[in-house]
């Protein structure tokens, strides 16, 4: 076809040379550009048709040689595309309706009046070629378009008859003509249609459908469907999508969510019955440590009160049954300081402890104030670094924790030693730690973290008198606060006990 | 009724302790009549004056309730619960002589109004230590409410 640069070659077919002329200078008054190539006979025609050097055919229908209609036809057999229009005075209205339906584009009288209507006819015929033109690329593009493209495309009608689709179509369906995908049914498109028909505008719909391939695979596929109205006719036009990966993506997923669900489930469960287990577990602790506190005393008192008793009944006694008297009474003391010291130790495991910042000043001056007549009578030196920092925590058990351990500080010196106690405190972090040193026996190594279990003793009761329990409460205390207690020590060089807490935010 | 007589009502089951804090008392050299119920609902009878203790000069409503936690049929704490809940009695001060040291056992009578709470000691002098202590705060030195005998 030509550009607009390029001259227009045309055939001017006619036996009369003077109506060539006539069609050559009517076509020039229009087209700058032009190439007329006068064809006067059957060979020039043929040669002409065998070089292919024209864009638009002007023929006579009265020729010597033949007539209009068959050269119309000879040129549509080799070139379809190309414009053929007749000139002619000869031709009647039957030749007119045979030459158009032959493929003629147009029709020209050539009457006096009329020729000028021949340049405007090619105009005419050029455009519409032209037009033609661009159509038959659109949709030679479309389709190479539609055809490259994964989704499949189709257009039904409202009752589910497929009308067209493109090959992605048939190939996500594994068939090879639109008349197989139709017979599979591979949508409910009726269904679909009253769906559409039901929505507002824009009408159209995105469903997830699994289907069964001709090849027998089954595949996951989005289904888009729009209803539209061609030419007043409703019909939907389609597009699928092979989602089976993410599908089965999506599948996997929700069936691991539904084991770890499963497996929340079984461990709540399990926790639940823990849990039961524990209160009863608790109840039962509870009703443990009430009976001790409230029975185990009384053949205590008993024993101690009548042992006083007789003590003071004393004329009649011997100095060795007083003895035995008063061993009988301080053991009664013993074991009492042992149930208190249990019960104490039970108690941290079994109440709720709440807590607060507690000013580790204020506090240690009160329990030093508890402490005073010991440290009179032992002479003891205690020397607070203060201000001590402030922590999370909680009074009764704070005051029960360090208490035992200024006690202890105060109870383990070698004989005749006078007992120096220095207390500290300082921040690790968001931690206080509490340093208690003394100047005592120290520990070995080997029994560091073993005294701070219940019941146990590095020394006799003769010499170090005491439950066993008081360290126990104090590392049991503050773990129960969140926190921790330990020792560094050697022998014969004193020990430093030190607990740690959170330390109190403002 | 005897206007002058400061009876002092002990409740408490155990034979043995009731002989202790009667010669603690002795020791302490405290003459106030003691008068002894073994259980809790002894304590409602002697309290409400039902039988058998409806005789008022024998039975007379105590200036002082010693009341022991754990008793046979009524706790120590539902009498005094019952106690504090009677128009009449309820202005009677009520120490708790018990040997719980536990806070559950502290709290709950605390909350339902006993005047003090004393752990019972072990050590008899301690324990003679603490009747001379209830005798001077409770029957001497502190004014006694009124207390409807109608």
């Amino acid at each position: 076809m030509p550009q607009p640069t390029q001259a227009l070659k045309v055939l001017v077919i006619d036996d009369n040379p003077g109506d060539r002329a006539l069609v050559i200078r009517q076509l020039r008054r229009e087209l700058t550009q032009l190439q007329a190539q006068e064809i006067r006979d059957a060979t020039e025609l043929s040669n002409a048709i065998a070089i292919d050097n024209f864009d638009l055919v002007i023929t006579d229908y009265q020729l010597l040689w033949s007539n209009g209609i068959e050269v119309l036809r000879a040129i549509k057999q080799r070139y379809p595309s190309c414009p053929v229009i007749m000139f002619t005075n000869t031709g009647s209205e039957e030749i007119a309706v045979e030459a158009m339906k032959s493929g003629l584009d147009d029709y020209v009288l050539k009457q006096p009046n009329r020729y000028t209507r021949l340049a405007t006819t090619v105009r005419v015929v050029l455009e519409r070629l032209e037009i033609q033109r661009r159509a038959t690329l659109l949709e030679v593009r479309l389709q190479g378009l539609l055809n490259q493209l994964k989704l499949g495309v189709f257009r039904a009608t409202a009752t589910g008859d497929l009308l067209e689709c493109n090959r992605a179509f048939l190939e996500l369906l594994s068939v090879n003509s639109l008349a197989q995908a139709q017979a599979m049914q591979p949508f409910n498109l009726q269904e679909n249609y009253t769906q559409l028909l039901n929505l507002p505008s824009p009408q159209q719909q995105e469903i997830e459908v699994e289907l069964r391939r001709a090849d027998g695979r089954l595949m996951w596929t989005l289904l888009t469907t729009t209803l539209r109205k061609i030419e007043g006719e409703s019909v939907i036009d389609g597009l699928i999508e092979d989602i089976t990966v993410r599908k089965q993506a999506e599948i996997e997923k929700s069936q691991l969510n539904e084991i770890l669900e499963q497996r929340v489930r079984e461990r709540t469960r399990e926790l639940e019955e823990t849990n039961r287990q524990l209160a009863v577990a608790n109840q039962d602790l509870e009703e443990f440590a009430y009976t001790i506190s409230h029975d185990l005393r009384e053949p205590l008192r008993a024993i101690s009160g009548f042992s006083s008793i007789l003590l003071r009944n004393q004329d009649a006694q011997s100095q060795a049954n007083q003895d035995y008297l008063r061993r009988i009474i301080d053991s009664t003391q013993q074991a009492d300081r042992l149930i208190e010291d249990l019960l104490a130790y039970s108690r941290l495991s079994r109440t709720d402890i709440p807590v607060q910042p507690i000013n580790l000043s204020i506090l240690i001056s009160e329990i030093l104030r508890q402490l005073q007549p010991e440290l009179q009578q032992r002479q003891a030196q205690v020397q607070i670094a203060q201000p001590l920092a402030e922590v999370m925590g909680n009074r009764t058990i704070l005051i029960q924790v360090i208490t035992n351990l200024l006690t202890n500080a105060i109870k383990f010196v070698s004989p005749g030693v006078t007992p120096q106690i220095r207390v500290w405190s300082e921040q690790r972090e968001n931690r206080i730690r509490l340093w208690v040193e003394d100047n005592g026996i120290g520990i070995a190594q080997q029994y560091q973290q073993q005294i701070f279990q219940v019941f146990n003793r590095l020394h006799s009761n003769e010499v170090y008198p005491g439950t066993g329990i008081g360290l126990a409460i104090v590392r049991k205390g503050v773990e129960r606060l969140g926190g921790n207690a330990g020792v560094e020590s050697q022998p014969q060089q004193g020990s430093r006990f030190w607990i740690e807490l959170l330390k109190a935010v403002d | 009724m005897n206007p002058h007589r400061d009876d002092i009502l002990l409740v408490e089951d155990n034979p043995k302790d009731v002989l202790l804090i009667q010669r603690a008392l002795r020791k302490a050299n405290i003459s106030n009549s003691l008068q002894i119920v073994n259980d809790g609902d002894a304590a409602v009878l002697y309290l409400s004056g039902e039988e058998p203790y409806s005789d008022r000069t024998l039975y007379p409503l105590p200036v002082l309730i010693l009341l022991d936690l754990k008793l046979p049929r009524r706790s120590g704490s539902e009498v005094l619960r019952w106690l504090r809940q009677q128009p009449l009695l309820k202005r009677i001060p009520v120490v708790v002589l018990t040997s719980s040291k536990e806070y559950a056992d502290i709290n709950l009578v605390y909350d339902m109004g006993v005047n003090a709470y004393i752990v019972k000691p072990v050590a008899f002098n301690d324990l003679v230590e603490i009747v001379k202590t209830l005798n001077l705060h409770w029957i001497v030195f502190n004014e006694k409410p009124q207390v409807e005998t109608a």
